[in-house]
């Protein structure tokens, strides 16, 4: 063992701040700092101020969130959207029992998932314009095509735009609601299963009105009202 | 019988973990959105994997044990699914979630400096320095030697101590 600090290097520092130094090495530095004055000066340039690292990171001081039981397969839902999730699959359930429908379309993933939306989970505060540009910009390279002008159209508020994925294939939601607290997606997707569908329908409960422009595949959906999906996608087709 | 107290335990365990679970998450992201995700996929896997949990160790530990390999899982299969193209959140997006106006600006400059250190620095000092936790016990946390938790250390030391004094000089 030498008292050199030569040999003394700034993870064995690190380690005798942290309390972390066996007692061997501790001794070490302790004899060290007698003799040598520059070692203490790097012990200074090591120092931090550990109180002020816990206050910048206290969940409070971040607002972190509290804990909401997580849905199976569906990661934002409240815990209240239970009762709307039973009800949407045991509707869902008997329509397809009833139709005998293949495998469903992503406009029917799409629904499924909406399905489990309701007013207070949009009722938040609105993503902040830079988060919302973050996640068009990728959008935009992900699908190539620009839908910032989908965050301003009539009759929906914009509340927020997430990256999700279909069949491995990238998908743009963007959340809004509408004038009567109604929760509308408005999602878009270049996945392969995009051209097969368009027109609209009524899925898992919620109308849905498809369209396909340029292999992109764009879907509206929510209320119950095929009439009024439709007149609202026509607010997207013209703004895009 | 065994499996029902272990999923007992996880079920009531994660309220009160959790906004230190989605803390983890939100240094490992630097985006509170992702974080939220993180956060909560983690604790349906929890939940879905609750039986491997032995009760009196510690929660919060195997929480974030398994919040970073979920999202080591999902930035792997992101990889694969965007190709080259696609610029990663990390490189997109400046981190995100810092304290409000009501924390002290001190404590608001430290948290984007660690915001800013990569990955590996940023989730040693928040699981020593933050959480309190041994250099052992982080090492097991991140699947690191107990010897690069130290010399992560030991940059962020570093980094933080000379950002810290320009920042007084020019305060």
């Amino acid at each position: 063992m030498s008292n050199s600090t030569g040999v003394i290097t700034d993870d064995a520092l690190t380690a005798y701040l942290d309390g972390e130094a066996d007692a061997t090495l501790v001794a070490q530095i302790d004899a060290a700092l007698v003799e040598d004055t520059g070692l203490a000066a790097r012990l200074e340039a090591l120092s931090i101020d550990k109180a002020l690292l816990q206050e910048a990171f206290a969940p409070d001081a971040l607002a972190a969130p509290a804990y909401a039981p997580p849905q199976p397969a569906m990661q934002t839902a409240p815990r209240w959207a239970f009762p709307a999730a039973i009800a949407a699959s045991f509707v869902a359930g008997l329509l397809i029992m009833a139709a005998l429908r293949p495998a469903p379309t992503w406009v029917d993933t799409v629904a499924s998932y909406q399905a489990l939306y309701v007013t207070a989970t949009l009722s938040g505060p609105t993503q902040t314009p830079d988060r919302a540009e973050a996640v068009l910009q990728q959008a935009e390279d992900l699908l190539g095509v620009d839908l910032r002008a989908a965050t301003a159209v009539a009759g929906l508020e914009f509340k927020r735009a997430q990256v999700l994925a279909i069949a491995g294939q990238p998908l743009i939601q963007m959340a809004y609601l509408d004038e009567n607290g109604e929760p509308f997606a408005f999602c878009v997707t270049g996945s392969g299963q995009a051209a097969d569908v368009a027109g609209q329908m009524m899925s898992h409960g919620l109308a849905t009105n498809a369209w396909v422009q340029d292999d992109v595949g764009y879907v509206l959906v929510g209320g119950t009202d095929l009439d009024a999906v439709t007149a609202l996608s026509a607010g997207f087709q013209r703004q895009l | 019988m065994r499996k029902n107290s272990a999923q007992a335990v996880v079920a009531a365990g994660l309220p009160e973990v959790y906004p230190r679970l989605w803390r983890f998450c939100l240094v490992l992201c630097r985006n509170r959105t992702l974080a939220d995700d993180l956060a909560q996929n983690t604790c349906a896997r929890a939940l879905e994997k609750a039986a491997q949990f032995t009760p009196g160790t510690h929660l919060d530990r195997w929480l974030f044990t398994m919040a970073r390999r979920l999202w080591l899982n999902d930035q792997r299969a992101s990889k694969v699914r965007d190709g080259q193209g696609v610029v990663s959140i990390d490189d997109a997006e400046l981190p995100d979630g810092a304290p409000g106006p009501e924390t002290n600006i001190l404590a608001r400059e430290v948290f984007t400096m660690i915001q800013a250190l990569p990955e590996g620095q940023r989730m040693a000092a928040l699981l020593v320095y933050v959480e309190g936790q041994s250099y052992r016990e982080a090492a097991a946390i991140l699947d690191i030697p107990v010897g690069t938790v130290m010399s992560r250390l030991s940059t962020v030391r570093k980094t933080i101590n000379g950002r810290m004094t320009e920042a007084r000089d020019q305060g």
